[in-house]
């Protein structure tokens, strides 16, 4: 009799222990996932600001290639566009801000620590859904199905007629109301609801990178711009005799705006005028007593033109002639 | 309008010092009209206007002018350029 009840005591006793151990295990389990997803936010959150940042310079070099288009009404237009991509996706992407920022206040600092369930504030969802709404129909106008072919001009995209998204289509992409409980489910870990809010926003911030990146490349020449044009002569020779025959070819030449461009003569850095033309002048080497009245030389030229899409580099060798200097 | 792939320069020697300009020609594909001092020039297939004219006698500094006239937007455009020289004895 002692020993059936010694036998069920420590059968209890081990059932005890194993349940004991299997919660334990399952808390563990459980911080170690929410420490991952607290991680995880962390490197979205970062992202995001990556992002955003992105898409001022993206907005910026926008501002600059209508500058140098001088303002032209059509290009003007882009940038207004432009402008009002980057001001409607920060305003939204504050609105998530301030509301992972609520969560985070009530919670506390440590997240792991306390994974409360977090509760749906049903009408900040409700807000966000309709201002996710109007922004996806925004959003819609600016964003093409195809690759946007990159043209030569702005009066060559007058006559573009991309094919845009529907509203409809940016909020799947936003998974705005394709699974139930969006953002986050009720009752979801705190780590989860902000995980999926900064997901989000990285959403969000992509897409308008991508509306924002189309309206730029409208403005803006990916390659190297040559939009300076001028009526330009090289003689065969600065210098002929009476009567003999001056030799010049004549053509059109076209440049690139000098922002653009760094010019190098022998590796030392050309000043490059707004004009698109490189100033070269260096000091030629003076003839050593011994050499000929004329000796032979030459120097080399590089441009270099940068641009996100790669470096683009013309060489060339100029021969010259260095001559003694006339008696007077 | 397509490049030609041409990359010139221009020199000018004045005593010890190269001052050159580097930049690159273009090629229109339009019908090219180019003049030396009002005289037709040849265009090669490239869009190079080939100037060749006898040189004045009289030593000292001299000019010529170039132009060239395109179509563009269904108007007539000319550039011009003014092209100095020195004519010196041998």
């Amino acid at each position: 009799m002692i020993k059936r009840r010694t036998f069920f005591l420590l059968l209890y006793v081990t059932a005890i222990g194993v349940a004991g151990g299997v919660y334990f295990q399952r808390s563990r389990q459980q911080a170690v996932v929410l420490e991952r997803m607290d991680a995880l936010q962390s490197s979205l959150i970062k992202d995001s600001r990556l992002s955003g940042r992105d898409m001022i310079y993206t907005l910026r070099s926008l501002q600059k290639a209508v500058w140098d288009n001088r303002n032209q009404p059509p290009a003007v237009a882009v940038r207004t566009e432009g402008e009002r991509i980057v001001a409607r996706t920060q305003s939204l992407v504050d609105s998530i801000r301030a509301w992972r920022q609520q969560l985070r206040l009530q919670a506390g600092d440590a997240i792991v620590k306390n994974p409360e369930a977090t509760e749906t504030n049903e009408e900040t969802a409700r807000q966000l859904v309709w201002q996710l709404d109007r922004y996806a129909g925004f959003l819609a106008t600016h964003l093409t199905r195809a690759e946007v072919a990159v043209p030569d001009s702005v009066a060559d995209f007058t006559d573009f007629t991309p094919t845009y998204l529907t509203r409809t289509a940016v909020l799947q992409q936003l998974e705005v109301g394709n699974k139930t409980g969006w953002p986050f489910a009720s009752g979801a870990p705190l780590a989860s609801a902000l995980a999926s809010l900064t997901i989000l926003e990285a959403q969000i911030q992509n897409l308008a990178n991508e509306a924002l990146m189309q309206q730029a490349i409208k403005v803006s020449y990916c390659g190297v711009r040559f939009d300076k044009f001028w009526l330009n002569a090289v003689p065969a020779s600065m210098v002929v005799a009476p009567g003999a025959d001056y030799e010049s070819l004549l053509f059109f030449a076209k440049g690139a705006g000098g922002h653009l461009l760094r010019m190098t003569v022998d590796g030392k850095p050309v000043p490059v005028k707004d004009n698109a033309l490189g100033e070269v002048r260096f000091v030629v080497p003076p003839l050593q007593p011994g050499q000929p009245d004329t000796v032979r030389a030459q120097w080399r030229g590089v441009i270099e033109g940068r641009t996100y899409r790669g470096d683009t580099t013309w060489r060339l060798e100029v021969p010259y002639l260095i001559v003694k200097r006339p008696a007077l | 309008m397509a490049a030609t792939g041409y990359l010139f320069y221009q020199q000018h020697r004045t005593q010890s010092l190269l001052d050159t300009r580097l930049y690159r020609s273009y090629h229109l594909p339009q019908a090219l009209r180019m003049r030396c001092n009002g005289r037709p020039v040849p265009v090669d297939e490239n869009g190079l206007g080939q100037v060749r004219f006898q040189a004045p006698w009289k030593p000292g500094p001299a000019t010529w002018t170039g132009s060239i006239t395109f179509v563009q937007n269904g108007r007539d455009t000319t550039f011009k350029v003014l092209v100095p020289y020195r004519v010196a004895l041998p």
